[in-house]
């Protein structure tokens, strides 16, 4: 029973974490429907970013705001340059692109950073909390990750439901060319869509480098866990992001737990083929699935 | 004759294949001008270059003193044309209130543009009822109004319309024919109209251009064209 709540408290921090990638990861695929592969690296230079920052005696609040603000400069300026010239084009232009990114990125790090795993700090204790007298395996940083995903869900949600801007960044995904002839500025709702991801993206990785210390390849693994949540989630809606990260990291946290961390990659592979089959389209989609 | 939008030897292609074959007449402002033709005319194609999505290769449409001809279909409509395409491109994903509110998202006065909205609830009272609704509880004809409501939301001097009726039930048809020219009375928009049905869209245009293989074969008075019966039977098949 201890270690069933344990499992179930890492599993939703975890969750959280995969939930942030994925957003990320929906929020591109449904306005230009391309898989941003690079979503992991590009969370990881905007995490080195931060430790850069640390390092040259800026508080922590400060930087990770600014890696933040690296993550909305480095997804615009990629859909900008990267991405706009393959756009409408056909799907596996993109894949190579943000494959080629995900290359470059890590590359780049390990020549500006080296590729030593170094530590980065967490703002909150990584003790966990005690709870009837024994402590158990959440900690006040876990609850930090909680709260601000869930904010940021909340902030997507109210962004996208109540304002202006975010009725056009529908309009643009769902039906562009109809968008344009109303006089919808298309391309700068792609940019921001690509901008908002990366800054999702860019939280995650400050949120995953205090467990697993940092180096150019840490969030691979992370994004292949997000792109099992945005899939199980059905790639298209927030919410759905939400539901398939906690369900996968609550999975993979209890199979991690029960069989062997070796079996967590298993694990996903496995959630992923059986939501598939029972839901082709995922858990939270509009899509109808269609016979071929 | 004062035109609204003006054009001029406008010409397009699909690759090698030539659509829209140096085109050139007048929409008069407060009238409706009726583009007929058989499939394939370029009847589409030319609503689609004068709004940007399909690039012209020479000639213009020039509206108000600019020539649309290279503005970024986004663009055209802030000048005031706007563009109802095939289809009727009602975004179904969306509520009937925000289909709305996007057709005037670019507008600066919020105001302004809600005083719009609700005009348009009024001339479609079936939308009112349902403005939180999602777009698939709507019939074609509703959504036919949707979208020309929509249009109407941006405020524009010219409004293009491609096929109206295209699924829709002869009394509908009918409905919606007789609003557009309400409209055109009422707010002085010149309409370019795009029908397969030429019989209906003869009945309220003022004047009628029939395409042919991306040329103007035919172009007059609508109530000529329409009492005309060889010219009906040669150009239009009825």
């Amino acid at each position: 029973m201890r270690l069933f709540v344990d499992y179930t408290l890492s599993g939703v921090s975890a969750g959280m974490v995969y939930a942030a990638v994925a957003l990320g990861l929906v929020l591109i695929w449904r306005s230009t429907q391309i898989l941003n592969f690079a979503q992991g690296a590009m969370a990881m230079l905007t995490t080195y970013v931060a430790s850069t920052l640390l390092e040259h005696s800026f508080g922590y609040w400060a930087a990770f705001a600014l890696a933040l603000v690296a993550g909305l400069v480095l997804g615009a300026a990629t859909e900008r340059v990267l991405i706009r010239p393959v756009e409408g084009r056909s799907a596996i232009d993109a894949v190579i692109v943000a494959i080629g990114l995900l290359i470059f990125l890590e590359a780049l790090a390990g020549a500006i950073w080296g590729s030593n795993p170094r530590a980065f700090p967490a703002p909150f204790k990584l003790v966990g909390y005690v709870i009837g007298g024994q402590p158990v395996e959440f900690t006040p940083f876990d609850l930090f990750i909680v709260l601000a995903v869930l904010l940021l869900m909340g902030l997507m949600l109210v962004l996208f439901r109540f304002t202006g801007v975010g009725l056009r960044m529908r309009a643009s995904a769902f039906a562009p060319e109809v968008a344009r002839l109303l006089g919808v500025r298309v391309n700068r709702m792609l940019t921001l869509g690509w901008a908002l991801a990366a800054m999702a993206g860019a939280l995650a990785g400050v949120f995953v480098a205090p467990k697993v210390f940092l180096s150019p390849t840490y969030m691979d693994s992370i994004l292949i866990y997000g792109f099992t949540a945005a899939i199980v989630g059905g790639l298209e809606s927030p919410v759905g992001s939400l539901v398939g990260g906690l369900g996968t990291g609550l999975i993979l946290s209890y199979v991690g737990g029960y069989l062997g961390s070796s079996f967590q990659a298993t694990g996903a592979l496995v959630l992923l083929v059986v939501v598939l089959m029972v839901r082709p389209t995922g858990l939270f989609s509009r899509v109808q699935p269609r016979r071929v | 004759m004062t035109g609204a939008l003006v054009l001029e030897g406008l010409s397009a292609s699909y690759g090698p294949v030539r659509a829209l074959d140096e085109v050139s007449f007048v929409v008069a402002e407060g009238s409706i001008t009726a583009v007929l033709g058989a499939n394939g005319a370029g009847k589409t194609t030319l609503l689609r270059t004068i709004t940007g999505l399909v690039r012209a290769t020479r000639g213009s449409a020039v509206y108000g003193g600019v020539d649309l001809v290279g503005q970024a279909p986004e663009e055209v409509v802030r000048l005031g044309v706007a563009h109802v395409p095939e289809g009727r491109g009602v975004i179904q994903e969306l509520t009937v209130d925000e289909n709305l509110r996007l057709g005037g998202s670019f507008r600066r006065d919020r105001q302004g543009t809600r005083a719009t909205i609700d005009e348009v609830y009024a001339m479609f009272p079936a939308l009112a009822e349902r403005r939180r609704r999602s777009t698939n509880t709507l019939s074609g004809g509703e959504r036919q109004m949707l979208a020309i409501g929509r249009a109407l939301v941006a405020k524009p001097s010219v409004l293009l319309l491609d096929e109206p009726s295209l699924g829709l039930a002869p009394r509908v048809t009918t409905r919606i024919m007789a609003l557009l020219r309400e409209l055109v009375a009422d707010k002085r928009l010149a309409v370019l109209l795009v029908e397969q049905n030429a019989r209906s869209a003869l009945s309220i245009a003022d004047q009628a251009v029939v395409l042919g293989l991306g040329r103007v074969v035919l172009a007059g008075a609508a109530a000529e064209v329409a009492a005309d019966e060889s010219l009906r039977h040669h150009y239009l098949g009825y």
